[in-house]
């Protein structure tokens, strides 16, 4: 509690000394934009990459395993198993990235579409199992599939859920014939946003590190590196307003573990440190220049750097503690507690990146202090 | 000014140490100078609150709410105006614009929440709210009566999901609403739960008797652009504000205009400054004539005006997360106010921008963060 209380009180100071002053006129940079440059250059190599390799790995990876499975191996299910966490692992460390390649053709939506709101998952999974029709689950058709069948929860359900994919029963059958188009759509897709991120000339590698005025995308380098920042908040976002509090509800006998994610396979948690390591990397760099290389180079707070990696460092300490699965761990007191632990330290992060992080390496004026509607 | 400003500041820190300095509602014996303007904003000191100021600089009132505001409905006749909370807020608080008070809290009902706009009928003695009816998924209309104490009297359906702004045409009977077509459910605030297939449309009512009378949606493929902020021009002319929920570089129509039982037109702006608006208008407001359409694209930095009659572009001009913005009492001109903190006049004939200065010791106009609209009382 001594530390929850310290980001806190940390977090307050950073808003109360930091909140934007009134001008009507922006004032001059002090990070050239060739920093900027530098630094999305960095991220793209070292974050963006490797991450949506990840993916691709693991999605056919996933693949192979489904395939083998749904071709007459019941005992092949645990592979198939391992490879859907892999899988889900590997998207929930790139779920923060929503621009470029990800973007278009829904790309994001239909590899993970959640929360998906009222079991519109279920119900429409239901029909497609019913519905004998092969045709539809052919390469070519799946991916005009519904949005919410074609992505990693249906899969998901499939294989942990009330209805498995199972090559041994009729019924069974068609699930194993969703599940393998589910997961040869997922392959395609992850190769397809890996090709077209690397794809030369036509790469959004190349588009985001070469902005300019008939750049369609980014019109300055402040432009590129913004996506990243606001990649950095999501992260931080989606882990404290859509996958915590949620689920926690304002008292332990309002929590609501139905609001968990991956309830299926029971890895909510292993989500939330997934994108927590996300928005770490995207501070530190992956091993590149993150965000970290122009606190420390620009701006006047010299002890923001020391701060943020303490802060990502207790946050990801407190998330491994969490002794069980989410769901569980809502309703239980000692790990209630320490899931608002959590909860306070995540919005804290989030708290300082957003009123000290952008101001000090001046990309505040593209980042609104509120958000709009 | 800027100097000026960060003097204040440094005084009023230092004079207000640890306590916050009262801000006293001062009599408004002001009618003669001009109208008084109103909007939501966050101070400096983390707190939300609702102001009023008038033109010349001085602040009437700076009130305390207990969480953030969005938009603002004024009565006809300047007394009265109402607040409502942002999205997916259960407060709406009426204001007695001479006393500077709050003289009533509205809570939405079980089962309901504020979609952060409403509209008084031409008498201010009905009050229409958007509201969410997240059980079924549905937007609807509440309608509050000032003479019950603004009890709610009743609910009419907006024909689609998520609406947000509503406005009155000048016959006094017909409501045009824009429904965004963003599900949302108050258990996960502010997470959109239907992009890939969300359908905005823009629905006109009866507010009699919940009548639609008349339904205009976009072309299919330009489904996921929400219509959000609306505004009412002279000749029910509807001058439309939106923003884009798909892919960064799709080349997207921003604004357009309805009127009457034609398709909604969009506005076909400049490539450089659509790009520049960055797929997110945030308020619409028509000139004192009724014929100049004001658009801010606060992440743009950028106020565009129009005229809607022909959607030939008049001006624009940069103001800093500059996203309310209201008419007014001259013709082609507005106020707008910026996100960073400070209210400007904007002629909009040549797009020329005039900070307003605060008068006295008063902070409203030159620090904080002025939320999404202002309102003319």
């Amino acid at each position: 509690m001594r530390r929850l209380a310290l980001l806190a009180s940390l977090a307050v100071t950073a808003l109360i000394l930091r909140t934007g002053p009134a001008v009507m006129a922006s004032e001059a940079s002090p990070v050239p934009e060739s920093a900027y440059t530098t630094v999305t250059g960095n991220l793209i190599e070292h974050h963006v990459l490797p991450g949506y390799r990840r993916l691709a790995d693991t999605a056919a990876g996933f693949a192979d395993d489904a395939m083998a499975y749904c071709g007459g191996k019941p005992a092949a299910i645990e592979a198939a198993r391992r490879s859907f966490d892999a899988t889900m692992d590997a998207w929930m460390r790139a779920e923060h990235l929503r621009f470029g390649p990800i973007e278009l053709l829904m790309r994001g939506y239909r590899f993970h579409f959640w929360p998906e709101g009222r079991g519109k998952l279920k119900a429409a999974l239901a029909e497609l199992l019913e519905d004998g029709d092969l045709e539809a689950l052919s390469a070519e058709n799946f991916p005009n599939a519904s949005i919410v069948v074609q992505g990693l929860p249906a899969a998901e359900l499939l294989l942990f859920g009330d209805e498995p994919a199972d090559p041994a029963t009729d019924l069974g059958k068609r699930g194993c014939a969703v599940l393998v188009a589910i997961a040869g759509n997922l392959r395609d897709m992850a190769a397809n946003v890996l090709a077209a991120w690397q794809d030369g000339e036509q790469g959004f590698a190349r588009t985001m590190t070469r902005p300019g005025e008939d750049n369609p995308y980014y019109e300055t380098d402040r432009d590129a590196i913004l996506m990243f920042f606001k990649s950095l908040d999501r992260a931080l976002q989606l882990i404290a307003d859509v996958k915590l509090n949620p689920v926690l509800g304002p008292t332990i006998d309002r929590a609501r573990p139905g609001y968990a994610e991956s309830q299926p396979s029971g890895r909510a948690m292993a989500n939330i440190a997934a994108g927590l390591a996300a928005a770490e990397g995207l501070y530190l760099g992956d091993g590149g220049a993150g965000f970290s290389s122009l606190a420390t180079r620009y701006g006047n707070d010299a002890k923001l750097d020391p701060l943020l990696r303490k802060a990502f460092g207790v946050t990801r300490q407190t998330a491994a503690s969490i002794a069980l699965p989410l769901e569980q761990a809502v309703l239980d007191p000692v790990e209630r507690a320490k899931l608002e632990t959590l909860l306070a330290q995540v919005r804290a992060l989030r708290q300082i990146v957003r009123t000290r992080l952008a101001p000090a390496i001046d990309i505040a004026a593209g980042f609104n202090a509120l958000d709009g509607d | 000014m800027h100097s000026t400003a960060i003097d204040r500041r440094r005084l009023l820190a230092g004079l207000a140490g640890a306590a916050a300095l009262p801000i006293l509602p001062r009599p408004l014996a002001a009618a003669s100078r001009g109208p008084l303007y109103l909007g939501g904003r966050l101070d400096d000191q983390g707190q939300y609150r609702v102001s009023g100021f008038r033109a010349d600089g001085d602040t009437a009132f700076d009130l305390q709410l207990p969480a953030r505001g969005h938009a603002l409905a004024s009565a006809p006749g300047g007394a009265v105006a109402v607040i409502f909370a942002r999205r997916p807020g259960t407060f709406a608080l009426v204001l007695d614009l001479h006393a500077g008070t709050v003289s009533h809290e509205i809570a939405s009902p079980d089962g309901r929440h504020f979609f952060g706009h409403g509209v008084f009928d031409p008498d201010g003695r009905l009050l229409y709210a958007t509201e969410n009816d997240h059980e079924a998924g549905r937007g609807v209309l509440g309608i509050y009566d000032r003479e019950q104490g603004y009890r709610r009297i009743g609910e009419i359906p907006t024909y689609g999901i998520g609406p947000h702004e509503l406005r009155l045409l000048a016959d006094g009977t017909t409501l045009v609403v824009a429904n965004g077509g963003i599900l949302t459910d108050p258990a996960l605030p502010r997470v959109k739960l239907n992009l890939p297939t969300m359908t905005p449309s823009l629905v006109y009512l009866d507010r009699r008797d919940g009548r639609k009378l008349g339904e205009f949606r976009l072309p299919a493929e330009l489904h996921q652009l929400s219509i959000r902020h609306i505004a009412v021009g002279r000749d029910a002319r509807v001058g439309i504000a939106m923003q884009y929920q798909g892919p960064a570089g799709d080349p997207v129509p921003l604004i357009a205009t309805h009127r009457g039982s034609a398709e909604i037109r969009p506005i076909e702006a400049p490539a450089r400054l659509l790009k520049g608006m960055k797929h997110y208008c945030g308020s619409a407001a028509f000139d004192r004539t009724g014929r100049i359409l004001a658009i801010s694209a606060p992440r743009g930095n950028l106020l565009s005006f129009w005229d809607a009659e022909d959607g030939r572009l008049l001006s624009s001009a940069t103001i800093p997360d500059g996203c309310g913005v209201t008419a007014t009492a001259r013709a082609g001109e507005f106020l707008a106010s910026s996100g960073q903190g400070g209210v400007a006049r904007i002629d909009a004939l040549t797009g020329t921008v005039t900070p307003i200065r605060a008068v006295g010791l008063d902070t409203v106009l030159d620090t904080g963060h002025w939320d999404n609209h202002l309102a003319t009382a």
